[in-house]
Formats: structure tokens, sequence, C-alpha cells
């Protein structure tokens, strides 16, 4: 088998969370990453729960890389960057719009070193239009591209998606749009800018309610149910919650035979949906959620639990499909980490060395890809051009 | 001149009816060059007959969804439908399946033929738990995987019921996984000419999401319920009440604190160690002491003049816009994220712009979603 990246080679100068997910997920398909820290610690690392002073999150963003510390404000530190660019088929970046440009590190200024580049830009609202100086954080950007105002009840106000669905997304589209633009170069041999807004790309979530622009009392919250299709809620078992899918005229069928309803047309469904409802929450709260979960299961109809981090970290399936995996830190011992959620016949998914200390392989990197020697690395060291691990 | 694609050539035969993930996958990579083929039992996919406008074949939804595709009916479940389907699939690039489709149209398709037949295929297919593992078989779509994932046991408010994500996050995000997947199979493929078959899982992206809580969980053994609107990690985040409405503001970093400790003027706890690090402000006792500074600032002020002034001083922060409110926002606007077509009948609809914004190879929607069996004439 074999990693479908293996061979590529990705640079990150990036901080937080889209751009550092977006590169892990490309080395989980197998490219190789390089990953650019200024001397004092990407800013995850200092977020909190933390692992010897790091942050537990900066792990799982950044397994598989290989972590260089350089000040790439510095003359001499611009000047490796730009050494490191010629060695590389992509570079990730995240930082607010024209924060590379003053550093010397802007699309134009890498082109011009490497036509080739794949550069990757991911920013809150891209790198043009009105908004594109705006500062944005998840949140803010769920709440401009119209996710928070369909999450939640109608009586509770707008609530962000607990996960942070705007960087997660973002970091997503970004791996797609790379995985895109490789395809072009290995067939032209050209690079190009890639210029992902995480608003964008909210926004675009939401097509699927589209349909309801035109009947604007229609696009509000509704809690765990869908907009056209019915039975679908949130119930209270005995002992927890359970949520039911029905999307086939099948599941349907089957839903109405467990519960004595009359069947109907699934686009007639929704009509019915407070029979429905009223039945299934009568259902499920004389049963267990396991219980209610086999019943389901036997008759096809789609069920699941609320699960929370517990059952989930818990749970077998989440371990047979390498969700989770535990590696060896160097210096912190085993860690549980997130595994490759990109499964195929060719690779499961690489997962195989933990998040980098700072600095312990900007030696390594430099003199491997760049040639430098030891001496040069103690100059550039003592000049505080790059910092290498003790 | 006809907009290049990055994978211009490529032909994906798509079998995911409704709105899932690999319908969605599809588009996608439609928008990036390939050539799609829908193919839809003779009464059309699902979608087609769900919600508004659908009286007219394709239903608001379904036409939002499958632009820029081609469709061919096919009975799957007859003989002569099967050996057209194999012979299609002999011949595609690529092949998305999904799960529930397959259920739906008792297809009984052995799913691991595909590529034993065509080794250079890159077939991919989705189902809510995975072709491995304990749970491999069980349906579900966005609702049972944001619930099994652990997104809705983080949505919603503190002592409330829980809910999903209102957009389908599930679906979407296992979307943009299915199709890194197969790009990566497709570039693999330019050098290696081998295909592969991917078992892409709405669950495994869904718990790709929890680095924040599944980290919170091992160290502390607390697993978090609904977060309302803040963030665990940083304070003062959430939605705050205005004299009109709401105002998202996050502070992530230090320097934002004290820029808005200037916005206030409040320069005498710029030092104060209670508030000095996002470490100290995330502390329960803390919190609060911070919001309620963000509280009283907002007091007097609307939604508007505070977001000027918060973005003025370099605060993050963001208004709450509806569905109409964004397809008329100027930055969505300006990055043509909202596009117009006439459907077959000719009544006009609007579906989102390309997410892939690219220099060469710009995503490209650029054409309605097609009738039912609208392509059958011409075949492949």
């Amino acid at each position: 088998m074999s990693a479908p990246l293996a061979g590529v080679r990705v640079l990150e100068l990036a901080a937080y969370t889209t751009g550092p997910l977006a590169a892990r997920y490309l080395s989980n398909l197998g490219a190789e990453v390089v990953k650019v820290e200024p001397l004092k610690g990407e800013s995850v690392r200092h977020f909190a729960y933390k692992i010897d002073g790091v942050s537990y999150i900066f792990h799982v963003h950044n397994v598989n890389k290989r972590g260089v510390a350089i000040d790439s404000i510095k003359k001499r530190g611009r000047e490796l960057i730009y050494e490191l660019v010629q060695k590389s088929d992509v570079l990730i970046e995240n930082f607010a719009f024209g924060r590379m440009k003053t550093w010397g590190l802007g699309y134009d200024d890498l082109k011009a070193v490497n036509p080739g580049l794949i550069y990757c830009s991911l920013s809150g609202f891209g790198h043009d239009g009105p908004y594109r100086d705006m500062r944005a954080f998840d949140t803010v950007i769920q709440g401009m591209a119209g996710v928070m105002s369909l999450t939640g009840t109608p009586d509770s106000p707008p609530t962000k998606v607990g996960v942070s669905s705007a960087d997660n997304v973002g970091a997503a589209t970004g791996a797609m749009a790379i995985m895109g633009a490789l395809n072009h170069k290995r067939r032209t041999n050209t690079g190009q800018h890639i210029n992902i807004s995480m608003h964008d790309v909210q926004g675009w979530m939401s097509g699927e309610l589209w349909a309801y622009l035109d009947t604007p009392k229609e696009l509000q919250r509704r809690g765990n149910r869908h907009a056209t299709l019915a039975p679908q809620n949130l119930y209270e078992t005995r002992d927890g919650l359970i949520v039911i899918e029905i999307e086939t005229q099948k599941q349907l069928d089957a839903a109405a035979r467990l519960l004595g309803i009359e069947n109907c047309a699934l686009p007639d469904a929704k009509a019915y949906e407070a029979t429905y409802d009223e039945a299934f929450y009568q259902w499920a709260t004389v049963r267990t959620s396991d219980d209610a979960l086999a019943i389901c299961d036997s008759l096809d109809i789609p069920a699941g639990k609320v699960q929370g981090m517990s059952e989930i970290a818990e749970s077998e399936h989440t371990w047979a499909r390498n969700m989770l995996i535990e590696l060896e830190h160097v210096t912190s011992g085993p860690m549980k980490l997130l595994g490759s959620p990109f499964k195929s016949s060719r690779s499961p998914g690489v997962v195989e060395s933990t998040a980098p200390n700072l600095g312990q392989h900007t030696r390594e990197v430099l003199s491997e890809l760049l040639g430098y020697s030891e001496a040069d690395l103690d100059i550039m060291e003592t000049e505080g051009v790059i910092r290498t691990s003790d | 001149m006809a907009v290049q694609g990055c994978i211009d050539g490529t032909l994906v035969i798509e079998l995911a009816d409704g709105w899932s993930a690999g319908a969605v996958a599809g588009r996608l990579l439609s928008e990036l060059g390939a050539r799609v083929i829908k193919l839809e039992p003779a009464s059309g996919d699902r979608l087609r007959h769900i919600g508004p406008d659908a009286d007219g074949g394709s239903s608001a939804s379904f036409r939002t969804l499958n632009c820029n595709k081609e469709s061919l009916t096919l009975a799957l479940d007859t003989p002569e439908g099967r050996a057209t389907f194999d012979g299609i699939s002999y011949r595609a690039d690529v092949l998305i399946t999904d799960q529930t489709t397959v259920f739906d149209r008792s297809t009984n398709l052995d799913l691991d033929k595909f590529t034993t037949n065509n080794p250079q295929l890159v077939h991919c297919h989705f189902s809510p738990f995975g072709r491995l593992g304990p749970l491999a078989s069980r349906g579900g779509g966005d609702l049972v995987s944001q619930a099994m994932g652990g997104v809705i046991a983080t949505t919603g408010h503190p002592g409330k019921l829980p809910h999903k994500a209102g957009p389908p996050l599930a679906v979407h995000n296992a979307a943009l996984m299915g199709g890194t997947s197969i790009l990566a199979a497709l570039f693999d493929r330019l050098q290696s000419n081998r295909g592969s078959a991917i078992d892409m899982a709405l669950y495994d992206g869904m718990v790709s999401l929890l680095y924040t809580f599944i980290p919170g969980y091992f160290l502390s053994g607390k697993a978090p319920g609904p977060q309302g609107n803040q963030h665990p990690m940083a304070a003062p985040w959430d939605n705050f009440p205005t004299k009109d409405g709401w105002v998202i503001i996050c502070m992530a970093d230090d320097r934002q604190w004290q820029n808005f400790l200037n916005l206030i003027e409040r320069s005498d706890l710029a030092d104060d160690p209670r508030y000095l690090t996002n470490d100290e402000r995330v502390k329960e006792e803390i919190r609060p002491e911070v919001n309620q500074l963000v509280i009283d600032f907002l007091a007097d002020k609307t939604t508007e003049e505070a977001l000027k002034i918060l973005t003025e001083g370099q605060v993050p922060a963001g208004p709450i816009y509806s569905l109409p409110e964004l397809i008329e926002d100027p930055q969505f606007l300006a990055r043509e994220m909202v596009r117009i077509f006439k459907d077959e009948h000719g009544r006009p609809y609007r579906t989102p712009g390309s997410i892939f914004k690219m220099s060469k190879t710009p995503g490209n929607v650029h054409c309605r979603a097609p009738a039912l069996g609208e392509h059958n004439e011409a075949g492949l």
C-alpha cells in the first residue's frame, strides 16, 4: 500500500485551527508537512488543556508534522522561508489578509521564488470583497453566514454549533481545493493561489434551506426537526436521548408499522409531523436507549444515540475505525489522538508521529532540505533567526 | 472560452439520492471540472419530490443541489439496468455510492466488485458508520451522524435539551472529506495508474471535529454538555445582547482583550492579574466578570453602533444574519456565492456559487440542474 500523497511536500505557515488542520489532513493522505513556527511557538501551544506546558489541542492538530522554528520577520529568516518554498509543492497559511504580504511572503512574492507553488490562503472572509480586512473567529463566521440563525429552537436565541464548524469545514474545504490544485499541477506543472473564505463555506452549508428563501418564515431554526422531511427529531428515552431520522419511503413505512400509524407518501409526511412526533415520544419514553435502537435497527429505521464525549471516547466503533489512536510522545508519554478520516484500499490513513516540540526538527529539516551545516545553523541560532530544541 | 477545471475530462458516476454526502460530493467535483452523471430511478431522485416547488418534477432543493450534473434514468433492479450500470462503472473514472440510496433502491450491489472489475476506478462509498467496525451496517444520515458524532451533545444551551447544527453539517463535512479522498486517489492514479476503494464514514468526519472536546474529556474525565455560545477555552466569547438585537464578540487572545479595554476606557484593568491572560479569563469564577464588562458596554448601543466601534477597535465581532440577509450580504455577493439559474420550466432559482476560489482553475457552477432523464438520449 502506498499513501496517495507520498512525495508531496507541504509547508505550513499557520496558526490556530484552519491552516494546521488542513495541513494535517494532507499528512493523513501521506504528504510530508513541515510546520514553520515563530520562535515563541504557534499560538495553540499556549491554549488550554496543557500537557507538560503544551496544549493537548496542539498535539491533536499537529501529528505527523516536522516542526521548524524560524523568525520569518528577520531578513535572514525570510530568506530561509524562500528556500523552503523552493523545495515545496504546497504552502498553507491562515493569517489575517495582508499579513503574509507585509512579511514579504504574499503569493506574488513566493510565486516569483517557485512558480509551481500551490499557495492556499484560508481566511475568515477571503482575500477580496469589502470584508477582507475584518478580523474573524469561528463564532463570528457562524453568525454572519446564517448558521446560528438556523441552529437552536424557535424560543432560544440564535445558537452556534458546539464544535467549531467554520474552522473545521473551512479546513476540509482547503484540503479539497489543494487536492484539486495538485491534480492540475501533476497534469500541467503549474501552481496557483487558492483563496478560501470560511464565510463562503458556512453560507454554502445552508444550501438545503435556500429552497425556502422565498418563504422566509420557514427559515426559522427548528430544533432537531428537518425543514422538509418527517419524522426526524430527538426523543427522551428512559435513560438518555436518541434521534430518529426518516429519509426514504421504505423507512417511513417501517416507522408507520412500528407506531401503528396509517402510512402516507414521503412528501406528505411533513403534514403529519406532530402525529409522528407524539407517537415516537410516547414510544421512546418507556424504553431504554439501547432497547429503542435495537428495535429501530431490526426494522431498518435509522436511529442513533446522542453520544457525549465519554460514549464516543469509549466506543468500540471509534477505536475499530482508528478515529482514536494512541501514540507515544517522546517526552510526554502515551497520548490519545484523533485518527484519519481518509480510508482507502491504497492507504488506511497516515497517523505515525506525534506533534513536534518547538524547533524539534529545525536542524534536521534545514540541513536535509537546504544543506546547511551545523556551523551555519549555530550562527543562525545565535543571531536569533532560528530556534532548535534543547 | 470555457473555464479550465483542475480535473477536466474526469467522468464521475453518482448513485446518491437526497441531500446526501455523495450527492454534495458529486456537485463539488463537477465544479472542479468533472462530468458528473447522476443515475436516477424512473421515478426520480426522491429529493425531486420533497419541499417547495415539488410539483414540477424538480423541487427547489433538488435544483439547488444538482447544478452542473447530467441525469440518466436507470432501473437498477432489472437485469438490463444492471448490465448498463456495470458497463458505465467500467468506463468511469470515479463512482460515488451512498448507503441509504443503495438500500433504498434494493440494488443488492456488491460494493467490492467495482474496483475489482475496473482496477483504475476510484470508488467512494459514503455511509454513516463506514464499511468496517461494529456499527458498520447501521443506517442514518445527517441527524444520526450528528447525534452519534458528538455535535448534538455539545450544541444548545446549558440545562436544556441539546440540538443539531441547523445546516446539514455531517453531510457537507463528509462530502468535502470524501471529495478530498477522491481527488487524492485521482492524483495517485495519474502516476500509479491504480484506482482505489474509499470508505468514507460520516461518523469519522464528525469525530474529526472533536479536537477541543476529546482532549478536555481525556484530561478532566468530564464530558461537556451544550456549550451555549461561549467558547470553552476563550473569554469573553459569546452572543451578547444589544439595545436592538445581538452581537457576537470573540476575544481569543490577550491583545484583543487589551484592545477592548482601550475601547471601554478601562486602562485601569490593563494590568489586573485576574484578567491579564486568557487562561485567567476562562476560569469559571472570572468569566462572568469579563462578560459583565461587555454587557455593560453594550447596554446603551444598537448592534450597528456596537459593531462599528468594535471593528474599528480591532475586537473580532459580527452580527447574526438570517439566510435572506446572507444572500444580500455585500461580501457574499462580491465573492459570487449567489448564482441564479432558470430551471427546465424557466423558473429562476438561486444556488450557492463555488467555494473553490482558485486563480487558475476556479470552481465553476455553469449549468442548471437536469430534468429527470434529460441526458438519456445522449447517453455516454
